[in-house]
């Protein structure tokens, strides 16, 4: 369902006059880390991500000790996939208890991720065209990557193709993945009309994983996750390289926010300076809004800060990103 | 650049003294219209020697390559007597432009100083080495002047620009080169993308004698004019025992150095190496241990890492605790 445009017009006023009043104040903040990944969950083993939870910790111990509280937080296996899965759009997902829950500001995940089938780092190109050509036969939709300057291909709609976070606890009830297009929503708050629910609220959604976006499809693949939701940070992640394990990502992010930086320009500038070998190779560092028009998603990339903030007043129609690539 | 313990534990006295010093004092550099009624570059140059002369302040018959500076060197070690820069003084060492009225608000950690689209941040830990932050917002000047012609060229210039500030030459480990962008397109029609450039950012990690420090960083993005729209530098002096201590343990950290085997499980071992860790800008009082640092690759070919001492414990000191969690 869709609100008449004098409907979207007024929240649209409301927007701006919260964002011109905006003041600094205390924030919700919310976790989930997983550092063991082997056969029973809860153990190091092959895939253990030693600093995941220790990248976590120093985010949320950082935003507490300025005055902000640290709620729904969870480690290992008291972290479970349905967590993260939309309540109102996925029978028994919890999104809504757990990662997207009213009155949170943002929501950090350090742990594994999975890039599914996404199809990158094929042959050169420097057009669209150029991708389709040589490789549209395959049934896939094919894009040229401008960072990278090859060509991308995955197939729209198909849940193989889509990027997960990965947990590891025996109280995991969809295979120990949650999908970030199909699975995933964030930030109904109570009078959000275009979302699923009004039992959201998450501002601001941190995946600090392997290939939580993937170049050149980050509309195609990450727009359905603004449902109210301001901004995503992540990575898209090549075939050269990964997002790398960092103990110290999450306290340097925090620190920028809490100097008043932009959230993506916290973001990005933490991993471009501050912790820049576990942000390369093969890495790009991405900041993305989703909201009504260019207008309000390039506002939150260019301006938004953790504090001073307004709710998205209208659907996700244009989606503006920012990032650094190595 | 590094010093001794005895430096070490000035720095300590000196932070205490931190809170009731005054960031505004430039007695060092004399008044500040005697400072700035002097050319630009000497102005800069003066900065450079009075900022370095900090920093080496109890090394004394140190060969460092740096003209002394006498007996100001030796009394800004001394508790009490260390010093903030200005606002001024910090835009003109790092070149910084602060633009519209500028405003400044400072702690015992750290002096921001606010311009209308820039913010920098000196860090106060301690006051004698570089730590600093800096970015620019979208809407400011040196954000419209154009970017270097490649990636390789904006290197180059990072390079001339850290060696301008007195970054040694000869402590700057691997060139991270980034390229950025923003891009943007609805969501009804995806194919059809808007892009700006964003130029380059080029950042080096740090090596000192061999000695990898993976907690120093010095990271700038340069506009076309030279100009640096967003900085930041943790390149604190090194203590020399600390140095040493890393020195040693390289003896005994070898190529077939291996992590236990109940902490390395079956990740795959990539190489163990002795580096330092220290603690960040602005945690007080600054911790500094050589530690051995091994590198491991997940069965998902993720990157991964842990530290350790020699005898395979686990490091946890720079590590963040765990805090008190929700119950499901």
């Amino acid at each position: 369902m869709r609100t008449a445009p004098r409907r979207v017009l007024a929240t649209a006023i409301v927007f701006i006059a919260v964002v011109a009043g905006g003041e600094a104040s205390a924030s919700n903040v919310a976790y989930e880390c997983v550092r063991y990944y082997d056969a029973s969950c809860g153990q190091d083993g092959s895939n253990s991500l030693f600093n995941a939870c220790t990248n976590a910790y120093g985010f949320a111990n950082k935003l507490s000790a300025a005055g902000h509280t640290v709620v729904h937080s969870y480690s290992n296996t008291a972290v479970y996939d349905s967590d993260s899965i939309e309540s109102d759009l996925i029978s028994g997902g919890h999104d809504s208890q757990y990662t997207d829950v009213t009155g949170t500001a943002i929501e950090y995940y350090s742990m594994h991720g999975s890039c599914g089938n996404y199809d990158h780092n094929l042959g050169s190109c420097t057009t669209d065209s150029q991708c389709q050509a040589a490789y549209g036969s395959s049934g896939l939709t094919y894009r040229c990557d401008t960072i990278s300057h090859t060509c991308s291909g995955y197939i729209p709609g198909n849940a193989s193709y889509d990027r997960q976070i990965l947990t590891c606890s025996q109280g995991d009830t969809f295979g120990g993945g949650a999908n970030i297009t199909s699975q995933m929503r964030f930030g109904e708050y109570s009078t959000y009309p275009y979302g699923y629910g009004h039992n959201g609220d998450a501002n601001f959604v941190v995946f600090d994983t392997s290939c939580p976006f993937a170049l050149p499809f980050l509309v195609e693949m990450n727009s359905q996750i603004f449902t109210g939701l301001h901004m995503e940070l992540g990575f898209s992640t090549a075939s050269s390289g990964d997002t790398g394990d960092s103990a110290v990502r999450g306290t340097k992010f925090a620190t920028r926010l809490l100097n008043n930086q932009t959230v993506a320009g916290a973001w990005l500038d933490t991993s471009r300076l501050d912790d820049v070998a576990d942000s390369c190779p093969g890495l790009c560092t991405i900041a993305m809004s989703c909201d009504y028009g260019s207008y309000y998603a390039t506002w939150r990339i260019n301006n938004e800060t953790f504090t001073n903030t307004g709710d998205p007043a209208g659907p996700a129609t244009y989606c503006w990103a920012t990032y650094w690539c190595c | 650049m590094r010093r001794d313990a005895g430096d070490r534990a000035s720095a300590r006295g000196g932070t205490a003294a931190v809170s009731g010093a005054s960031w505004g004092n430039t007695a060092r550099f004399g008044r500040h219209d005697e400072v700035y009624t002097l050319s630009p570059v000497r102005n800069i140059m003066r900065e450079i020697l009075a900022m370095t002369a900090l920093s080496l302040g109890a090394l004394q018959g140190c060969n460092t390559g740096i003209p002394d500076v006498g007996t100001e060197a030796g009394s800004a070690s001394e508790a009490g007597s260390t010093t903030a820069l200005n606002h001024e003084t910090t835009v003109g060492v790092y070149r910084f432009p602060l633009s519209g009225e500028v405003k400044e608000t400072s702690d015992s950690i750290v002096r921001r100083s606010v311009g209308q689209s820039e913010t920098i941040i000196q860090y106060a830990r301690p006051y004698t080495v570089r730590s600093v932050v800096a970015w620019s917002n979208a809407s400011a000047p040196q954000m419209l002047s154009g970017w270097p012609a490649d990636k390789s060229a904006h290197e180059q210039m990072a390079r001339s620009y850290f060696a301008s500030i007195g970054i040694p030459s000869n402590e700057l480990g691997a060139a991270y080169n980034l390229v950025g962008k923003s891009s943007g397109a609805a969501v009804a029609t995806p194919a059809e993308v808007t892009e700006v450039e964003l130029g380059y950012t080029t950042t080096f990690v740090r090596v000192v004698d061999g000695v990898p420090i993976p907690d120093s960083h010095a990271g700038v993005q340069l506009n076309a004019a030279n100009t640096p729209v967003a900085l930041s530098i943790s390149w604190p002096d090194v203590p020399t025992d600390v140095l040493a201590a890393a020195q040693q343990m390289k003896v005994t950290v070898g190529p077939l150095w291996r992590l236990p085997a109940n902490i390395q499980r079956r990740l795959t071992h990539v190489k163990s190496e002795v580096v330092i860790r220290h603690t960040a800008p602005d945690q007080l009082p600054e911790r500094w241990r050589a530690v051995v640092r091994t590198s491991l690759t997940t069965s998902g070919q993720r990157r991964t890492h842990v530290d350790t001492d020699l005898s395979g414990a686990v490091v946890v000191e720079f590590d963040a605790p765990r805090p008190s969690e929700s119950v499901k």
